[in-house]
Order: structure tokens, then sequence, then C-alpha cells
């Protein structure tokens, strides 16, 4: 479901399958244990979502809470495929989130 | 009262008078009126395409004439027989007729880019509908549009139309196209312009159909004839030098037939700019300030904006090709250019050509018009379903394709809707049909099941929808 990479500033986490409801908690549970253990103020962040072809209205949620946490600027999605880039686009988010 | 006020009731009153005569009119007098004015308008198409370019300075008359055919023999062919008087429809099973009445005066606002085909668009929908109309032309369109105006009164008036059911504003100012727009005995507003006039319609607080900017992606895929695409962008693009706002905006490629696609473009006489020609260009065909097209350069020709621009290209250039790597409000020539200038965008994946492709759509396009070149039905349908447009036009040259009938079976119009995105009611290719109130007559038709259901066995609560259903269609 989740794999995480870090790379000097970056953490990078890459996402597998349909992000569903049912198991929103858990990621979003190990996307924040995973930001704190960082103890980097200027962490970015990236998401890659090339392995996903489904995202839930809560994933988007765990996308904005995550952004939050960070300076501005900090978190990034990518390598979306067409259908979940216009998701982004349609909900008004594709800027503030960096989706690409 | 001010002058303007007293103005717009002058011609509200002409117009409402007109259009309580006009629906006393029957289908077939209705039709005579229409195929009158479709001859005379039809027989002019020559002197009003020579006219209205002169009068603009934008585009190419011949080209104008091709205009004002479709506006009058394409348009025709779609509406003459259509029913638009009276009953339309009746069903004796269902108990339900429907009746087309007239909406009453409609106000039609002209652009400058197709002045006289949009006037004779709108008033053959207008009269075969039985609607009063009165044209209000950009004001550099003024004398062409009041002449098609004028040719088309004469015609409806001999074949028996009501007084004043063609009127032609001839003032210009704010004031009147407010008191015009917002007065309590116009019916509709048909707004083909740009995006403050369409917006002022809709706020007007009449009823309005409008339309929205394009900035058509066009996606060349892989598996298209990449000779015909080429070809087929070169003829919208050109067409009354790239006027219409359905033609083509952007080129997306994949990065693998990019290549070929820039070598097929050069040898179709299409010149691609350096970096530092783009820089020449940028203000020449951009209003700096407004961060959108100069008006200056619609309509041109590509040889003209490059001399203008300073920018040495062969005498038979046909359009200037700006290759891009970035989309946006900052880049504003990613966006919308009425003129023979594309923007060219070579992606490394197709996942990247068709993200490029929703970033163009959605930069100022929204809900207008999406052009893909494939012999890949599967690409076909995931591209139609992943655009935000009203038209998706396949293999086609998307100007003509968007305004219909040449190239497929869309109602010829110059008034394209574009949904929810352009901020429109419709997304159809605006025609006849959209301009009548249909009044539904329903005779009664008992609902059987209901009339022997014991109704009360609503009120208990305690019934679930399971069970309520089961006893709602017991013996049925």
């Amino acid at each position: 479901m989740i794999e995480f990479t870090t790379s000097e500033n970056t953490l990078n986490c890459v996402f597998q399958g349909r992000l569903g409801a049912d198991n929103a908690d858990t990621l979003s549970n190990k996307i924040t244990k995973e930001i704190n253990s960082q103890d980097n103020d200027d962490l970015k962040v990236t998401f890659d979502l090339q392995n996903v072809d489904y995202i839930a209205s809560s994933f988007i949620r765990i996308c904005v809470t995550t952004a939050k946490q960070l300076d501005e600027g900090n978190f990034s999605i990518i390598n979306t495929n067409p259908m979940i880039k216009k998701v982004f686009k349609i909900a008004g988010l594709d800027e503030i989130l960096n989706v690409s | 009262m001010n002058n303007a006020q007293i103005i717009a009731d002058e011609m509200l009153a002409k117009a409402s008078i007109a259009a309580a005569i006009f629906q006393e009119l029957t289908q077939e007098e209705t039709d005579r009126i229409v195929e009158n004015v479709f001859k005379a308008g039809f027989n002019n198409r020559v002197s009003l395409a020579k006219q209205a370019q002169q009068e603009t300075g934008i585009g190419v008359w011949q080209h104008k004439v091709i205009k004002n055919v479709l506006a009058t023999q394409f348009v025709y062919d779609n509406i003459k027989n259509e029913k638009t008087a009276g009953v339309i429809y009746e069903d004796l099973q269902s108990g339900i007729t429907e009746i087309a009445q007239p909406l009453g005066p409609i106000f039609a606002i002209i652009p400058v880019t197709n002045p006289t085909s949009t006037v004779l668009n709108k008033i053959l929908i207008s009269l075969k509908t039985r609607n009063p109309i009165i044209i209000s032309a950009h004001r550099n369109a003024v004398e062409s549009c009041k002449e098609t105006a004028m040719i088309c009164y004469e015609a409806a008036l001999a074949a028996g139309a009501p007084d004043d059911c063609i009127q032609v504003v001839e003032e210009h100012s704010r004031e009147l196209t407010h008191a015009l727009m917002t007065h309590p005995q116009l019916a509709l507003i048909l707004a083909t312009g740009g995006t403050s006039l369409v917006h002022a319609a809709y706020s007007s607080g009449n009823p309005a159909i409008g339309v929205g900017p394009g900035n058509v992606p066009v996606f060349i895929d892989k598996s298209a004839d990449i000779a015909f695409a080429v070809e087929n962008v070169i003829l919208s693009k050109t067409f009354d030098n790239g006027t219409v706002c359905a033609s083509e905006q952007s080129i997306i490629v994949e990065q693998s037939i990019s290549k070929e696609v820039i070598e097929e473009f050069e040898k179709q006489n299409c010149y691609f700019l350096n970096k530092e020609e783009t820089r020449k260009l940028e203000p020449v065909v951009i209003n700096m300030a407004k961060g959108s097209m100069s008006a200056d350069i619609v309509g041109k020709s590509a040889t003209f904006i490059a001399r203008k621009a300073e920018i040495e290209v062969p005498a038979e250039t046909k359009i200037l090709m700006v290759p891009l790597d970035v989309i946006g409000k900052t880049h504003p020539l990613s966006g919308e250019i009425l003129a023979p200038v594309l923007s060219y965008y070579s992606c490394k994946s197709y996942d990247d050509a068709i993200k490029t492709c929703i970033d163009l759509n959605y930069l100022g396009g929204i809900g207008h018009t999406a052009s893909i070149y494939a012999n890949d039905d599967e690409r076909i349908s995931e591209f139609s379903q992943i655009m935000n447009a009203g038209r998706i036009v396949v293999n086609t040259p998307s100007a003509q394709g968007a305004v219909g009938g040449l190239y497929n079976t869309l109602n010829t119009s110059f008034t394209l809707g574009c949904g929810s995105g352009g901020k429109n009611i419709t997304t159809e290719n605006v025609t006849a049909h959209n301009l009548l109130n249909i009044q539904r007559v329903t005779r009664r038709r008992p609902n059987q099941k209901w009339f022997s259901f014991a109704t009360e066995t609503y009120l208990n609560e305690n019934k679930n929808e399971e069970e309520l259903f089961l006893e709602y269609n017991k013996n049925s």
C-alpha cells in the first residue's frame, strides 16, 4: 500500500493500488509517523501515484493534511495517471498540491 | 429617464408587438418566411462577406463566404423540417401533447470575428421559432451586420413576417446594452461574445444562452496518420485566419513522434520559432497588461504577425508554431489566440501528453472543444472522457468540425454552448429548438398502482422500504 524512501531532504511516499476509504486511517497514521520520525523542519514530501488507479476522498484529505504540516511548496504529488490528475483538477487542488 | 432607457423601451415595445403578431402565425406561414430569409441571406453571401472583412479588417473574405454559407444553407437544412409552431408532438397513450410556443423578443450579441454569419444564423433560428430579434453588433462590425439584418428583414416582411421582427441597435453604448439586456420585456439574450459580455448577459436577470472561451488542445496520437492530421490542422487554423473560437490552439504529441510531426508541419509551410523569436512574438500577440491575446492580431495572417514581430519567415508561411513546455496564466502563449499561431508541446509519454491536454483544457477553454487525431478507438474514447469539452472532434479540422455540418452531423451553429465549465446552460450547438417554450399538455392518466394502494400505510413508521414496496407492487 505504501513504501517510503528518503533522499536528501525529501521523503518519497510510493503508493500502490486503490486508495479507498477502508485503509485511510492506517495510511494516514503511517505517513504522520514517518514525517515525525524525519525530524526535519524543512522536509519535502512527494506522493508518488504511479501505481495508483483510484483515490477516494479520504486520500485527498490525507494529501491536504500532509501539505498543511509542511512549509509552503514542500508538498507535491507526482506521476498521476490522467484520470487522477483530472480528479485534483476538478477539486481545484492541483495547484495547491503541486500535482503533476 | 435617460436616453438609453428611452431607446430600449421603444425597441422592446416594437419587439413585443412583433412577438404578439408572430405567435399567431402557423408553421407553414413561419416556414415561408424562413425560406425567403434563407434565400436572401444566401444570395448575398459574397457581398456580405467582403463587407465584413473590409469593415473589421479581420480574416479572409473567401472564408467568410463559407461561413455565410454555413449560416444559411447548412443552418436552413438543419431546421427547415423541424416543427416549431403549435403542436409538435402528441402521444395518446401517455396522454402528453407538446406545444411549441415562442419565447418572445431575443437580444442577439454579435462578435467581430464572425459578424455577418452569426447575424444570419441567429435571425434564421429566431424567425423559425417565431421570435423577434434585436441585433447588437460589435462596434467594429456594425455596418456589415446592419446590412445583413436589413436584407433579412426585407425578405421576412415580403413573406409575411410582422413589422419589427428584426431590429438593429444603431447606437453603441454600455448603458444601452445594459438597458436592453435587463429590460423586463426581453425574453432571452443570445450572447455570442467575449467573457465579460457573456457574464453581463447572465447577470442581467433575463434568461441567457451564452458561450465560453476556447483553448482547443489537439492531441495527435501515434496511431494517427500524421500527414493527414497536420493537413487538417492547417486547414482549420488558417480558416478565416483562425477567428473561429473552436480553432486549434495547441498541438500535443508524444516525444516518440515529435520529430516526424515537426517535419510534417514544416513540409506543409508552418514555421517553428526559436526561443529568441518566441520572445519577440509574445508582446505582439499578447496584450501583456491583460495577459490575453492582443486585439490587433486577431484574424491576421501568419506573415503579417511575423512582420509585426520583426521575425523573418518564408513568404508562404501558414502558421507560426511556438514550442512550449509550460502552461498557465503566466505564459499567455499557452492560451487562446484567434490567429494562425499554435503552441506545440512534445511530451515524454502518452500519459504526460494527456495531462498536458487537461492543463490546456482547464487553462481557459473548459467546456468548449477538444480535438484528437487517432486511429485507435480506445485512445479516442479515453481522451473524450477525460476532456471537459462540449465537442470532441475526431480526425477533423476543429473549427469547421465544431461549427457542424461540413465534417459531421452536428447542428450547424456559430453559438457553441460550453456547459457549466464555460458557465453556460448547454453544451449544444445552439439552434432553433433552444429558442422555444415547450408546453406539455398532460391528460388524465391515473396511476393505477397509486389508486389501489392504501396510502395511509406510508404513515406507519415501522414499515421499511422493502415491506412498503412489496405492498405497493402487490398483484401488479
